[in-house]
């Protein structure tokens, strides 16, 4: 200022009084500085590596892009020339950072010694475990996950070796009535790839393909550019008693007695037939005429009429179904009439892909386990070898597969760290994470995957496939190769078209795999519909809810749960947080006496008596209860250990018998009050727009005919009087940053689609890989104390004749240009940067608070806590971004660090930041490509160029933040009149 | 003086103060061969402060006296935020022919070769550390023709390296501002240039 006191001199001289004091006791603390002894080749310093890879943590195989730094792997990202993910990556996908540095995995393999664990060596323990193999011989059992590559190739000679006939790959998860539906229904036993992007109409049945149903990324993406805003795009209707997130995304939401899939099914055939609209395989089904469904399913039959007639009508068609929630004993059954559906219509071969299909068929059911359990307990076999599922956590209690395990003598277990079934076992194998390992997979025919070491083991750990090498070799088989890298490699010349192998091997490498799939080829109708269409047996009263168990985005079949990420990101469906729920409608609530969600419930029905925390689900029919999986582990580390409860083990041993898969659609549950309360963590207070027009959306009408729309909804009379000019303009003028080239040339926004957002959270995951925001954990998450930067708001909206709309908003901080936050900060710690971003500078802050207070998008966090990161998930951390401490506010940067690397990369060529160059880390993993980041300045940048379009509007524009994210209303696609 | 972004005018015990004190601002340093401000005398580093290094390496030696290049060693100052450390391996690369003149040179070249040999790396104790918040990326500092010395002080004349600039934030304005309209390397003063 003017002839006076600088504020930083003032401050040091308030400073000096007490640092002179403090300095005269302290030492410098000497710091090391370690070079590498032999400079690696690919690492420089400050500057990432990437790797190609590919996930596993579910059958979809999307391929990652490793990042790497320092020789650590620090961030996830779709891999864009992946044929399944194109470039987005799921939740889940990145939470396998979290696999790879969780503080619980084991060192060293480790022995039972009684109740306690001795450590043994690596060399031991192959040698032990190849002994007794050498024992055992044909009296070994093999068990692993879903392995399509040369692991599982691998397992084959060595059981061959052997003469064992026991290999089983199991999943909880495994869609076995869906395969043996397209087994009787086109002859191959194969979970078909679904090609959404090419449906113009999709009906769903239960399957919740946006989370955890086949392929989630491939199909959120391909449902993304059938829709994106189109007025002639896919319209999508979901027939289910329970809004579950594919379901919250639907444009008509078809509410459904629980259980009544297939007779709505049925139904829709019925009509199809009996109008000649398309070719029903078997004809009319006998006993499903629209008056008989309608008293089935509830479905009005004048609604079934006009969606049988749309569905026949709307070509090319897609209808899906299946999946855990609705996987009654009639599985299989309903799993036919859905592709008795498509083949009607002819969609086989264009939206249904058995050709490229997902290679699911080796996988067993859950009945051929429970035949290997029986093998157990009948003391026939020796040794078991896990690798991979978790049966004990996964199967019904009364199945007694822990007493049959008991039974064998010597139990291995292949596993990153103790979960329930490895507990049990004599000798633990601490295998690498694939990030750390090579391997390989084939998640859809043609599409081979191949993973490389993208580091170090954090751990001493090797990989299941070396393992498993020595151990063969040891009893032995004679695999190809001096290493199971040579194996591999073996494996991989199948699928060269001739020329010079390490050429080839290198691209594959490179580029993380050789995707090939099939073209689909058209399939007609191959079985004779000889099936007893019976509805799902469910045991209880009939005046009872049907109870439904629901897998959850971040938990799946319960692997998630060790993951603080997956437990703290808010399910996408009911904003909770660290537990198993329990949904009821809010009408039972009232009849219960549930006030508050957290009031505990008693849940009877299954074989064991449940204890669950209630949610009120708006939108959820009052003949459905609904419980979460995935929680409820006995074992699995300090973030899954006791925390819920596991419905998968109190259920009967019901069975699909066609399939052999698990009915989880099982019994109706008494529900009673339990009495007490235990606080459930919610992200969310409301789901209310109170006519804020937060999630605004338009109809196709609106869109082929706009009208001028109110700009500030609720208040259409408001209207501001002359042209505004943000502070930061004013300021700018004065400053002496104008007219510096450096800072004036860009103005970074985002547009956020939300015809194209489904909710699925992978942008809050990815936030909280590339940010370092900090886990609070669930005492805090109570208290509303989460971090995330980015999160998902989901609004309700009532129909007048009951139904409920959901819309879902990514809302994180709008950048304001005349923000709210900035001028109540007293220490300037929050300030506008001349490229638009409303910055926050951490060791500036001293934490008033004052800037969340004004905020009104709830978009800045602060720090209540000092971060608990034990080692290594530190090793996460990303180097580019401050760990914040205790008594920081924080917020979304627009991802500040990555803006900073596109910088100086244009500087090195002299040129400017080309658009699509800086991706924020929301933006790079959504699965629909919803969120577009870029420069307001830069007219051709993709993000003007969405900002223009009529759908655009920004959140609560009418309190004059002039945010700089742009939003862009859904579209509802409204029944067609047929 | 101006102060940035936003006037301040809120904190009274600034206006009392003020007239004590206006004009307290020392003149900062003096224009140097490559176009920047250096650091005025009276804020330079202690040569006393030179930490006892593992190994008594001589910048004054090998810049000074042999004259090898600063990205010899430094490899990645023009490639990285991070100017790099040498590898033992850099170190070898001489040292598998150089053993050294005097005894006590071969007797410090004989702790390379045994951390070579060995396979461990060299512990060398650091003398500049910037606080995790900042950002710096020397690529940058380089590539806008700045030399090292600018910063790190007349390094091939420090038989120890000691920590010549002090890097605190004030120092790195200095220059950042007097460059603001530098016609071919450009500076910002933003908050967010160097704050992560």
């Amino acid at each position: 200022m003017s002839g006076g006191l600088k504020r930083r001199d003032f401050l040091k001289l308030v400073g000096v009084g007490g640092a002179g004091l403090a300095l005269s006791s302290c030492k410098k603390e000497t710091e090391k500085l370690i070079p590498f002894v032999q400079q690696p080749e690919d690492i420089i310093p400050g500057i990432p590596t990437y790797y190609a890879s590919s996930c596993r943590d579910c059958a979809a195989g999307c391929g990652l892009v490793v990042k790497t730094r320092e020789g650590r792997v620090i961030k996830l990202d779709g891999n864009a020339d992946h044929p399944v993910n194109r470039g987005g990556l799921c939740a889940r996908g990145h939470g396998a950072l979290q696999d790879l540095y969780n503080p619980d995995r084991l060192r060293t393999p480790v022995k039972k010694n009684g109740s306690a664990w001795d450590k043994i060596s690596w060399d031991d323990a192959i040698a032990l475990l190849a002994q007794k193999a050498k024992a055992a011989g044909a009296r070994t059992a093999v068990l692993t996950g879903h392995e399509t590559g040369s692991v599982d190739a691998l397992i084959g000679e060595w059981m061959k070796a052997l003469a064992s006939p026991h290999h089983l790959r199991y999943e909880a998860f495994g869609f076995e009535p869906l395969r043996e539906a397209t087994r009787i229904a086109f002859g191959k036993a194969v979970v078909p790839s679904y090609h959404f992007d090419k449906a113009k109409l999709v009906f769903s049945f239960g399957a919740d393909f946006l989370q955890d149903w086949t392929s989630p990324v491939k199909a959120a993406r391909g449902m993304a550019d059938a829709r994106g805003g189109k007025s002639d795009g896919q319209r999508y209707v979901a027939f289910d008693a329970r809004p579950n997130l594919a379901a919250s995304n639907a444009d008509e939401h078809v509410s459904i007695k629980p259980g009544s899939d297939m007779a709505v099914a049925l139904g829709l055939l019925h009509v199809i037939a009996s109008e000649n609209l398309g070719s029903v395989p078997g004809g009319a089904p006998a006993g499903f005429d629209p008056a008989s469904v309608e008293a089935l399913s509830g479905v009005k039959q004048d609604s079934l009429k006009r969606l049988a007639r749309e569905f026949a009508k709307t070509r090319p068609g897609l209808a899906v179904a299946g999946g855990v929630a609705t996987q009654g004993d009639n599985a299989t059954a309903l799993c036919l009439a859905v592709h008795l559906l498509n083949a009607a219509v002819g969609a086989v071969g264009t939206t249904v892909d058995l050709d490229g299909a997902m290679r699911m068929e080796n996988l067993a059911s859950a009945r051929d386990l429970v035949e290997l359990g029986k093998k157990m307990a009948a003391k026939e076999i020796e040794l078991l070898v896990v690798y991979g599922p978790n049966p004990l956590y996964t199967l019904p209690r009364s199945l007694a597969f822990q007493a049959a395990m008991q039974a064998v003598p010597f139990k291995v277990s292949f596993a990153r760290q103790l979960d329930e079934t490895s507990e049990l076992c004599d000798l633990i194998l601490p295998v690498s994470h694939p990030l750390e390992s090579w391997d390989d997979a084939e998640p859809v025919a043609g599409v081979r995957n191949l993973m490389q070491p993208a580091m170090r083991p954090v751990f001493g750990s090797r990989s299941a496939g070396e393992v498993v090498f020595a151990a063969a070799k040891q009893n032995g088989a004679t695999p190809r190769g001096a290493d199971f890298l040579g194996y591999m490699q073996e494996q991989w010349k199948g699928a060269q078209s001739g020329g010079d192998f390490d050429a080839f091997w290198e691209k594959a490498v490179q580029s993380g795999g050789v995707w090939n799939p099939p073209a689909a080829q058209p399939h007609g109708f191959a079985g004779t519909v000889n099936v007893k269409w019976a509805a799902p047996k469910l045991q209880g009263s009939d005046s009872d809810p049907v109870l439904m168990l629901v897998p959850t985005a971040h938990m799946y079949d319960g692997r998630g749960a060790n993951k603080p990420w997956m437990q703290e990101v808010p399910d996408p469906v009911t904003k909770t947080m660290w537990h198993t729920w329990a949904e009821i409608s809010p009408t039972m609530a009232k009849k219960l006496g549930v006030t508050e969600d957290g009031d505990l419930l008693d849940i009877e029905g299954l074989e064991e008596k449940l204890n669950v925390r209630a949610y009120i689900h708006d939108g959820l029919r009052d003949d459905v209860v609904a419980i979460s999986l995935g929680q409820g582990h006995t074992s699995y580390g300090r973030y899954a250990k006791d925390r819920g409860v596991n419905a998968m083990t109190a259920m009967r041993p019901v069975m699909d018998e066609a399939s052999g898969a698990l009915a989880f659609m099982q019994a109706r549950a008494k529900v009673t009050r339990a009495g007490g309360h235990k606080k459930l963590s919610l992200a969310q207070g409301g789901s209310d727009q109170l006519g804020r027009g937060i999630a605004q959306t338009v109809t196709i009408d609106e869109l082929l005919h706009p009208k001028p729309a109110p700009k500030y909804p609720g208040n259409d009379d408001f209207e501001v009087e002359g042209t505004y000019v943000p502070n930061y303009k004013k300021e700018y003028e004065k400053h002496p940053l104008s007219g510096n080239p450096m800072m004036t040339k860009h103005r970074w926004g985002m547009a956020i689609d939300l015809d194209r957002c489904t909710g699925c959270s992978a942008c809050v995951t990815a936030c909280y890989t590339e940010n370092n925001i900090q886990i609070v954990g669930e005492n805090e998450t109570w208290k509303r104390r989460d971090m995330g930067w980015i999160r998902i708001e989901k609004y309700l909206e009532h129909g007048a004749d009951g139904s409920v709309e959901v819309r879902m908003v990514p809302m994180a901080c709008q950048q304001c240009d005349n923000a709210p936050c900035e001028y109540v900060c007293p220490v300037y710690a929050t300030y506008h940067n001349p490229e638009g971003i409303s910055a926050q500078i951490y060791n500036r802050c001293i934490g008033t608070r004052y800037c969340a207070n004004n905020c009104p998008y709830r978009a800045r966090k602060f720090n209540y806590q000092e971060p608990v990161i034990p080692e290594p998930l530190n090793w996460q951390l990303n180097p580019d971004v401050t760990v914040r401490s205790k008594g920081v506010m924080e917020k979304c940067s627009f991802c500040i660090q990555r803006i900073r690397v596109g910088r100086d990369a244009a500087k090195d060529e002299g040129r400017d930041i080309k658009d699509g160059e800086v991706v924020t880390a929301c933006a790079q993993s959504c699965p629909t490509q919803a969120i577009v980041f870029g420069d307001q300045n830069d007219p051709g940048s993709r993000v003007s160029q969405i900002a223009k379009d009529p759908r655009g509007y920004k959140v609560l524009e009418i309190l004059n933040t002039q945010p700089n994210i742009h939003y862009l209303k859904r579209v509802r696609r409204e029944a067609a009149k047929v | 003086m101006k102060t940035y972004f936003l006037p301040l005018t809120a904190l009274a015990a600034v206006t009392i103060l003020a007239a004590a004190l206006s004009g307290c601002s020392p003149a900062r340093g003096s224009e140097t061969k490559d176009g920047l401000i250096t650091v005025p005398a009276s804020e330079h580093g202690n040569p006393s402060s030179a930490p006892v290094q593992p190994v008594d390496y001589r910048h004054s030696i090998h810049a000074g006296q042999y004259k090898i290049p600063c990205l010899y060693c430094h490899s990645y100052a023009d490639k990285s935020p991070v100017a790099n450390v040498p590898a033992v391996s850099t170190c070898m690369n001489c040292h598998r022919i150089i053993a050294g003149s005097t005894p006590y040179n071969q007797q410090e070249i004989a702790k390379v070769v045994d951390y070579w040999t060995k396979g461990q790396p060299i512990p060398w104790v650091s003398i500049h550390r910037l606080p995790d918040h900042a950002y710096f990326s020397h690529k940058r500092h380089v590539k806008a023709g700045m030399q090292c010395q600018t910063c790190h002080g007349p390094i091939q004349n420090m038989d120890h390296v000691y920590q010549y600039s002090s890097l605190k934030m004030g120092w790195c304005v200095t220059c950042h501002k007097a460059n603001l309209h530098n016609a071919q390397f450009a500076t910002s003063i933003d908050c967010y240039t160097c704050h992560k």
